[in-house]
């Protein structure tokens, strides 16, 4: 007795790397400055879904507990840090206190996310928007900023897959007979949603070289390139 | 598996070469296809048909914002025995339209059809407010419908269909909830509510 | 008891079955309750994984809330897991086919499917037995290994494979996705074995271990379309009819015969009643009548309550639809009317048929008393407007 079943997430790891041959920019940005009613724009940051794996020979990936949970560590610590030097209070909600809206809007933010992969970035265009970013949530988002006491509220997706030496000697004989394997990668997006009217404001892609989330000092790296260009409240710019 | 499967070879396409696959421009105005017509609002693109393999031939796929968010299908000329849609699994088993059916065995037809265009075990389908509707001369009928499907956004939708010749003709719109149904349901439910028979021209009629 | 004729048997089915061997008098848990990976890097993934899989299938919109239903599964599993009852979680999720999963850390996965093609709660239990013991038995860490090694240690051959499959982009299946993948014919026939023990020891019917199987082929005996693909399935799963076959036997040399009088089961004719048009409009949706009409035939016979189960048969010939179908719906209506609990449907649905037959006058009386009995009805419109013409 089984069930086989595809979760969505895996065609959204599969979209960003076929983008990565494709892709013309990888990077949106819609407004200048975050604004906020508060002293410093408020953002809340939603459950990262940041996952390492093993890649061994076979393929199959092996999802990693001691690489993931440090990644997790050295990212919301990174993400602390890196939110203040941008002028930003940031609040983080965590995966067991998610209220069913919120779950409604991260399913929509995951089709949403996916929609402007394909349809924005990638070669999927929709001539009816002629270039034109204007993905939204909705302004109903609105309630969750209330909750939060956010202006905005950050998604990211991430993921890693580390090549074992077995995987690396695959890569060589399979290359001997013609033939392609993926020896790792690492990819994925953050997008940053403006909660009052529940506009996309900003967007960003990364693939390979994006940073080494295991250690302390390869998060910082890799958040400054997931977040590259993000808005500030001081306006768009490196932060300090 | 049609829908998720329709998604996959789509991505696929867009691996093997970068080639640029064409969403077309929908103009506004009248738009023919296979022997029906609609009023076409602003804002549509069609799906070219490598993304939408279980549709018909003659049918369409629009969309604003991308079929993961908004779509509305268009079915026309349904003749007596077939199916809305098309699946290479012979053990789908689709219901197939009859040119006798009354109201509520068209909205059954699409109930069932539609929990097979997104997987069998993957999606709930419930459809209500089933009520008249004219399309041009023919009576036919418009209903509302609810979508669960797993690793999804809920759906709400709205659809139309008439039978005309002994043909269905049905027209299909569903909206992520939440936002993307709300944004464009008044615009689907125009395009639908303006379709009619045409001569037989399958030739764009320019405003 | 016999001695000789297990023997017997399991020569026999040494040579039919390569799994079977007198390990089936040794099959024991190997885990104790209670258990969580400590050490294996490999375990520990998977257990992370399938616990985020858990958390997003809380979420699921298919998933029924229904305290009843819930409870009543609860109740089964708790009864049959003993000591192990705390160690699972069950998951009742809309899918009108018959299913039951385990994953690696204890979540279980039943399907409504299942709930309507039960004969009794000890069918239930047998289906859910065998499904705890995947879990004790470690199946899922088991299968992960086999393929990684088989694909690990594969050919030039095996590789090319690798690349058609997709597992070489290294983004193919997850190990999510592969956790509830198929057990192999061996482990299926450990859990059986494993499986018809829990049960026995539970005070539940041994003989529903193959009872289940029985109706699965008679199911499938019955439908008009049948399940393509029987190359996958049948490589995973023992074949019905064999595992039917030695099932009975060993149950009938272990456990003696079955009953002679078989008691209607009250608890699942409680939850079949309660529950009939959730369960049952999802099977119609299927489009499968052969099916759906053995179901009926069976949910008759336990004693479903009469006049849900007519209005079924009602909706099965209407919407069939062959030569003769439409008196047949006719009567069913009528007769689901007759016993007094017809849902309200029925008044409308028989309406439509004589409005088919040009039978106008019935057709109205029908349809103005389903606007008596539910006057919320969404279709008002629609109603009204027949009423009017």
């Amino acid at each position: 007795m089984n069930i086989t079943r595809f979760l969505r997430l895996p065609t959204l790891s599969l979209t960003i790397v076929l983008l990565s041959g494709c892709v013309m920019s990888s990077n949106v940005q819609q407004i200048d400055r975050l604004e906020s009613v508060g002293e410093n724009p408020r953002i809340v940051m939603m459950p990262p879904d940041v996952k390492y794996y093993l890649l061994t020979a076979s393929g199959v990936p092996e999802p990693n507990v001691e690489w993931t949970t440090a990644a997790r560590e050295n990212f919301h610590a990174a993400m602390t840090d890196y939110a203040a030097s941008i002028g930003t209070d940031l609040s983080f909600i965590s995966t067991d206190s998610l209220s069913e809206n919120e779950i409604r809007y991260e399913s929509l933010h995951s089709a949403v996310g996916s929609s402007l992969l394909n349809h924005h970035f990638g070669m999927m265009k929709l001539p009816s928007k002629n270039g034109k970013f204007d993905w939204s949530l909705g302004p109903e988002i609105a309630s969750i900023g209330e909750n939060h006491e956010a202006d905005y509220a950050l998604f990211v997706y991430y993921r890693d897959y580390q090549a074992s030496g077995g995987r690396v000697a695959l890569a060589v004989l399979a290359a001997a007979v013609g033939g392609a394997v993926a020896t790792g990668s690492e990819h994925g997006f953050a997008s940053l949603v403006d909660l009052k009217t529940g506009d996309i404001v900003w967007f960003n892609v990364v693939n390979a070289g994006a940073g080494e989330l295991r250690n302390k000092d390869g998060a910082v790296t890799a958040v400054r390139a997931l977040f590259k260009d993000i808005p500030t409240a001081r306006g768009s710019g490196e932060p300090q | 598996m049609i829908y998720r499967i329709s998604m996959l070879i789509a991505l696929a396409a867009v691996a093997s070469g970068c080639v640029s696959t064409s969403y077309t421009l929908v103009a506004p105005g009248a738009t023919a296809l296979e022997g029906m017509q609609v009023n076409a609002t602003s804002g549509w693109n069609q799906a070219p048909p490598m993304h939408t393999p279980s549709m018909r031939k003659g049918a369409a796929l629009w969309t604003h914002d991308g079929p993961l968010l908004d779509q509305l299908i268009i079915i026309p000329g349904v003749a007596d025995g077939e199916p809305l849609m098309n699946s290479r699994d012979k053990s789908a088993a689709l219901p197939l339209f009859k040119k006798d059916m009354l109201p509520n065995e068209i909205e059954e037809l699409t109930e069932s059809t539609f929990v097979k265009y997104f997987g069998e075990g993957n999606a709930a389908v419930t459809t209500k407010n089933l009520r008249p509707q004219r399309f041009g001369e023919y009576r036919g009928v418009m209903f509302d419908v609810d979508a669960t499907v797993s690793d999804n956004p809920d759906y709400r939708g709205t659809a139309g269909a008439f039978v005309a010749n002994d043909k269905l003709y049905m027209m299909f719109f569903l909206g992520a909830v939440p936002h993307y149904y709300d944004k464009h349901s008044a615009a689907a439910t125009s395009v639908i509510q303006s379709a009619t028979l045409t001569g037989g021209s399958n030739v764009p009629v320019s405003n | 008891m016999n001695q000789t004729r297990p023997v017997v048997l399991l020569a026999c089915l040494v040579a039919c079955w390569p799994a079977f061997s007198a390990e089936e008098e040794t099959l024991d848990h190997r885990i104790p309750p209670g258990y969580e990976p400590v050490q294996e890097k490999d375990e520990l993934g998977l257990w992370m994984e399938m616990r985020e899989y858990e958390q997003a299938l809380k979420q699921s919109a298919l998933l029924v809330r229904d305290e009843d239903l819930n409870g009543y599964l609860q109740e089964i599993l708790c009864r049959v897991a003993a000591a192990y009852c705390k160690d699972f979680r069950v998951y009742l999720i809309r899918n009108p086919n018959f299913n039951a999963s385990m994953t690696a850390t204890g979540m279980m996965q039943v399907w409504t499917g299942l709930i309507v093609r039960a004969n009794s709660t000890d069918e239930i239990a047998a289906v859910i037995g065998h499904e705890i013991s995947h879990y004790t038995l470690l199946h899922s860490l088991a299968t992960l290994r086999a393929l990684k090694k088989k694909l690990a240690t594969g050919t030039f051959v095996d590789i090319a494979l690798i690349l058609a499959t997709g597992y070489g982009t290294g983004l193919g299946q997850t190990m999510a996705a592969l956790s509830v993948m198929s057990f192999s014919r061996d482990q299926e026939t450990e859990a059986d074995l494993l499986g018809m023990r829990l049960l026995a020891e539970a005070a539940y019917d041994p003989h529903a271990s193959y009872g289940i199987w029985e109706k699965i082929i008679a199911e499938e005996e019955a439908a008009e379309v049948k399940r393509e693909d029987p190359g996958a399935f049948g490589k995973t799963h023992p074949d019905a009819k064999l595992r039917a076959a030695y099932l009975k036997e060993l149950v009938t040399a272990r456990y003696g015969p079955p009953d002679a009088e078989a008691v209607a089961d009250q608890r699942l004719l409680s939850v079949l009643n309660n529950h009939y048009m959730l369960l049952m409009e999802d099977q119609l949706d299927t489009n499968r009548y052969g099916r759906t009409k053995e179901l009926l035939e069976r949910h008759a016979a336990l004693g479903v309550e009469p006049s849900l189960v007519r209005y079924f048969y009602g909706e099965m010939f209407r919407q069939r639809g062959k030569d003769g179908d439409r008196d047949l719906a006719k009567s069913a209506y009528l007769h689901s009317i007759e016993g007094g609990r017809a849902p309200a449907k029925s008044y409308s649905n028989l309406g439509y048929l004589y409005l088919k037959e040009g039978d106008i006058e019935n057709a109205r009386t029908y349809f103005a008393e389903y606007l008596e009995i539910d006057p919320d009805a969404s279709d008002r419109e629609m109603i009204e407007f027949y009423l009017e013409d």
